[in-house]
């Protein structure tokens, strides 16, 4: 892989493994949490993590409790990306995102180790572990 | 090998971008200009969102339970592996996770390829959802 470009190392889909806040697993995701980030070659990308729970619901259709726990905790968002390998960043440019009130870009701190990419939201001390599906 | 020789398998691996949903012939209503993005990898993952063109709107820090209601409205949001019958000419998409409360497991969706698009049908239904490869 040497000599790849940064974009070239981030195209493909990735397992979420994690997500830690100051080093410790970040509350309120459950035992297993699940998702997948997806770069693709002509600079779409699309983000969905869940929550380990079970969201129910006991009508057809979910009432707005039950809208707002299936929302909690969930990030479900796509739109382009765009890369500073100067900067080791990585802006999702959101076109939708089910989040309410969600909106506008998000700047991501890259690295990569071995077959896992760590992405890290600016000035927190967040991190979020993905794995390579291959 | 030309694009229509290609199993469907390969003809799938990719990003298709959400054109619209058609049910008895006329348009599933998801606002003017919903977007969504449909994603087979080529290890066997897949993904799909669809956004209705709402305001998905928060006053405050957290959100109302009817401000989660709009937002999660009619929003597809899954994802998991998905295995190609070429014979029946259909997809699975086996979901590990779905946005939607209540809702999980198999769909299965038979696949045309028209063109530059694919157009995914629930059988028994006559609902037809349109993608157009991203390129």
């Amino acid at each position: 892989m040497n000599g790849q470009s940064d974009k070239a190392r981030l195209i493909g889909s990735w397992r979420h493994i994690g997500s830690t806040v100051d080093g410790k697993p970040r509350q309120g995701q459950g035992a297993n949490p699940k998702g997948i980030i997806i770069y693709d070659a002509h600079g779409h990308m699309a983000c969905q993590v869940a929550p380990d729970r079970i969201v129910t619901k006991a009508g057809d259709k979910p009432t707005a409790d039950e809208a707002k726990a299936a929302l909690d905790g969930v990030v479900a968002y796509f739109g382009k990306y765009s890369v500073d390998e100067t900067a080791r960043t990585v802006t999702h440019h959101r076109q939708g995102s089910v989040q309410p009130g969600d909106k506008g870009d998000l700047v991501r701190g890259y690295e990569f180790v071995g077959d896992r990419l760590i992405l890290r939201p600016l000035g927190t001390t967040t991190e979020v572990h993905w794995e390579r599906i291959k | 090998m030309n694009e229509a020789a290609r199993p469907a398998a390969q003809r799938l691996v990719g990003a298709w971008r959400y054109v619209g949903t058609q049910i008895h012939g006329g348009n599933w209503d998801r606002g003017k200009n919903p977007k969504g993005m449909l994603y087979y990898g080529p290890h066997g993952e897949m993904a799909v969102q669809i956004a209705p063109d709402v305001a998905r709107t928060r006053a405050g820090a957290v959100m109302t339970p009817q401000e989660a209601f709009t937002a999660l409205k009619d929003y597809i949001a899954y994802f998991g592996t998905y295995t190609v019958d070429e014979t029946a000419g259909t997809v699975i998409h086996h979901r590990h996770d779905n946005l939607q409360p209540g809702e999980g497991g198999d769909l299965i969706r038979r696949y045309e390829f028209a063109g530059d698009r694919l157009i995914l049908r629930p059988p028994n239904s006559t609902m037809e959802v349109t993608w157009e490869r991203i390129r």
